[in-house]
């Protein structure tokens, strides 16, 4: 249990001496240094730091995208260090959804198709995933867009859609990292909205890494991460 | 993920590329060209050539020919000539011949040359192969789509065959050529037609060469056109006629003649020598006479100069006058002399062949099968199909190779995909199975392509094939057909080939570590 604020939340994460270290010719880097976290289910947390600090690191490691060298991460107490490439592909798939700085769109993909992606990987039919899609870009305020191409998007619009694929599986946990870092002060308060609105109505957990104090700002809890190490 | 969204995609990506893509499907699809054609032409010779025997229910045919170690021909009716320094086929080879058990008939086959030929009424003269056989015989039965055929006996009639229908300008109405004639061009004179002209009496040797080249026309009326299935080449006359044709005549010396005239000369000279010495005794009379011996010597040599005269004289008379009748028309009978180039035979069933080739080997001759023949073509056409084959092959492979480029460059390109991909869920397989669409997609395009400009070209083949076939008296046309087996294995051929190139490049990318892939740039 996670006490904050008054709220009682049930534990959705949980890092045990978490430690990853990169390789980079004879020397070793230590992007996570013995991390110890808890976030509970709903939580709107904001992990903040220098560059090289390690957030990049832990938010994949939390998503399942990135593996440790010691310790347990737990999801729903279930070890993600110990699930094969299927099992966890099958937990980003439908436990978590990303959103990227650089959005990462597919430049041939309409954003109708872009938010369909996780569905068509798990085989979806093309009907239901369709509907999925639609429902998910009205979500976000997209419902014009849909058969737009990235590039007939504009910075805010691509976010949107963005936030709209990692959305549309239903997922228990949003990964935002520097979601407004490619997008002005208009569009940035935009998708921080959405983004809040999120967490507030479907209690979707939600770790955002930031640069901006405004966004810092909205959530819950606030990490600061220095050398591979939370403090605070 | 469905295999309908792999190939949804798969081709997708493939139009994202489009020039690269074309070019790398072009390098598959050649090689699939090659190797349908090839194969198509195999198949389409052996099935021709078996065609081709069946029309003339040539599978319980055996040619025979006085060479055992014979290489069997292209034909099984043989038409070589004889070879005049073994043993000759004749009339009674072929009665030892019908003695063989399953043995039903026999016929002799000559092969007959003449120069060229042309129809009556045109100027173009064409090449001519000519067959004769005994039709009389249960051997062979050459079907007629127009005329009558021949009969036993018929002289200077013929039945002609597709190409010169063809040449003559009469495809596809064979009926209007029955009853036109045709000229043959012989080398010098036969049996058949004008005598030949009596060369002058100081003839000299260019004379005589010339002389024995002449072309001469022999006139011939065609009584009958084959076309269905049979070599396409070859025209028929009876065995009767055809003798004659091989029959050449010359003016030559009457050598008994000459030898008589020579022994009545020396007769002559005898009777006048004995002559001469009678009438010596009045010569001694004369001399006697006069007293002196110069004018003795006078009479001597007078006497002696005016029988020289008289007897050369006579002499020279006499040569004059038989020179004359010394010259006949001599025959020279070719087929007799060379013997018949090969003997047919029909056997009673196809199980007896072997036996029966058996036989005639044992009586020192050459067998030929038509199982021989379809061996014989199989082996040369698969030969040959075995080295455009092998450059079939070598094409396909140089174009996996263009395949395999062309998926390494599209992984480097996607790799910031690959990540967003494996982000949203995608596992390894996913990524690996996606790139071995496409590949396999590239190879199946390849062939699907080539399929259909196979087609094209082998309408084009078909009709140069068929021209060059038949210049080399080759009984083959219309080589190449496909098989549906034979399309759907080549497009197999070509999918696996694709799936088999690109797989090294999809497990590559499959094992890209996702977030490097996702800061690639």
């Amino acid at each position: 249990m996670v006490h904050k604020e008054g709220k009682d939340r049930q534990v959705i994460i949980q890092l045990r001496s978490v430690s990853r270290i990169y390789k980079m010719g004879k020397e070793n880097l230590t992007a996570l240094d013995n991390v110890n976290l808890d976030i509970g289910e709903g939580e709107f947390v904001a992990i903040m730091g220098p560059s090289g600090s390690g957030k990049s690191t832990l938010a994949n490691i939390i998503g399942g995208l990135d593996k440790i060298n010691s310790g347990t991460v737990l999801f729903d107490n279930q070890e993600l260090n110990k699930l094969n490439d299927k099992k966890l592909s099958e937990y980003r798939n439908k436990k978590v959804g990303f959103v990227f700085q650089a959005f990462n769109l597919i430049p041939t993909f309409t954003a109708q198709e872009n938010v369909m992606l996780p569905l068509i990987l798990i085989g979806v039919s093309s009907r239901i995933r369709r509907q999925k899609a639609i429902e998910c870009l009205k979500m976000v305020g997209l419902e014009n867009r849909i058969e737009h191409k990235p590039n007939e998007l504009s910075g805010g619009e691509r976010q949107r859609v963005s936030i709209a694929r990692a959305l549309v599986n239903e997922p228990r946990i949003i990964i935002a990292d520097e979601p407004t870092g490619n997008l002005d002060s208009k569009k940035s308060a935009e998708i921080i909205s959405i983004l809040k609105k999120l967490n507030n109505d479907s209690k979707i957990t939600l770790i955002v890494i930031t640069h901006d104090p405004n966004v810092a700002h909205e959530a819950d809890r606030i990490l600061s991460m220095q050398d591979g190490k939370i403090s605070r | 993920m469905n295999i309908i969204d792999y190939i949804a995609l798969g081709f997708r990506n493939i139009m994202r590329r489009k020039s690269r893509s074309f070019l790398t499907i072009l390098a598959i699809t050649i090689g699939a060209v090659s190797i349908l054609i090839m194969l198509s032409l195999v198949i389409g010779a052996k099935h021709v050539a078996t065609q081709q025997l069946e029309s003339i229910d040539g599978l319980t045919l055996v040619s025979v020919s006085s060479n055992p170690q014979l290489q069997s021909n292209s034909n099984i009716i043989n038409t070589d000539s004889g070879d005049d320094s073994g043993s000759k086929l004749n009339d009674s080879t072929i009665e030892l011949v019908k003695q063989i058990p399953h043995v039903v008939d026999a016929t002799p086959i000559v092969g007959v040359w003449v120069k060229s030929t042309k129809l009556e009424g045109q100027d173009k003269k064409f090449r001519i192969n000519i067959a004769a056989y005994n039709s009389s015989t249960k051997v062979l039965n050459i079907p007629v789509s127009a005329g009558s055929g021949l009969k036993e006996d018929d002289m200077d009639k013929i039945v002609i065959g597709g190409e010169l229908l063809r040449n003559f300008g009469y495809a596809g109405h064979p009926q209007d050529i029955i009853g036109k004639k045709v000229i043959l061009y012989t080398q010098g004179y036969v049996d058949w037609g004008d005598d030949p002209p009596k060369p002058p009496e100081n003839a000299t040797d260019d004379y005589w060469q010339n002389y024995q080249n002449q072309p001469h026309e022999i006139n011939a009326t065609i009584v009958g056109v084959v076309t269905s299935g049979v070599d396409e080449s070859q025209n028929y006359i009876t065995l009767g006629w055809a003798k004659k044709l091989m029959t050449s005549r010359n003016w030559k010396f009457n050598d008994s003649l000459k030898q008589q005239s020579e022994d009545d000369k020396k007769k002559l000279e005898q009777q006048l020598q004995v002559a001469q010495e009678n009438d010596k005794q009045q010569l001694y009379e004369q001399m006697a006479r006069v007293s002196d011996s110069e004018t003795r010597q006078i009479i001597y040599d007078n006497w002696n100069k005016q029988w020289k005269e008289n007897i050369s004289g006579q002499l020279n008379a006499l040569e004059h006058i038989d020179n004359n009748n010394m010259m006949i028309i001599a025959k020279d009978d070719g087929l007799k002399r060379n013997g018949y180039g090969s003997i047919l035979l029909r056997v009673d069933k196809t199980e007896n062949i072997e036996a029966v080739g058996n036989d005639i080997k044992k009586l020192g001759l050459g067998a030929t099968t038509a199982k021989d023949m379809l061996d014989n073509i199989e082996k040369i056409f698969g030969l040959i199909g075995m080295i455009i084959g092998a450059i079939g092959g070598i094409v396909l492979f140089v174009a996996a190779l263009g395949i395999i480029n062309t998926m390494i460059m599209a992984t480097y390109e996607r790799t910031r995909e690959i990540g967003i991909m494996r982000a949203c869920g995608a596992t390894r397989a996913n990524i690996r199975n996606l790139f071995i669409f496409e590949a396999g997609l590239l190879g199946f395009l390849g062939g699907v392509i080539g399929l259909a400009l196979s087609y094209g070209l082998a309408q084009i083949g078909n009709s140069i094939g068929n021209q060059i076939a038949l210049s080399q008296n080759v009984p083959i046309n219309n080589i190449i057909s496909f098989q549906p087996w034979l399309i759907i294995s080549v497009i197999i051929l070509t999918t696996i080939i694709g799936i088999l190139a690109g797989l090294i490049p999809a497990i590559r990318a499959s094992r890209l570590d996702p977030v490097e892939a996702l800061r690639y740039e």
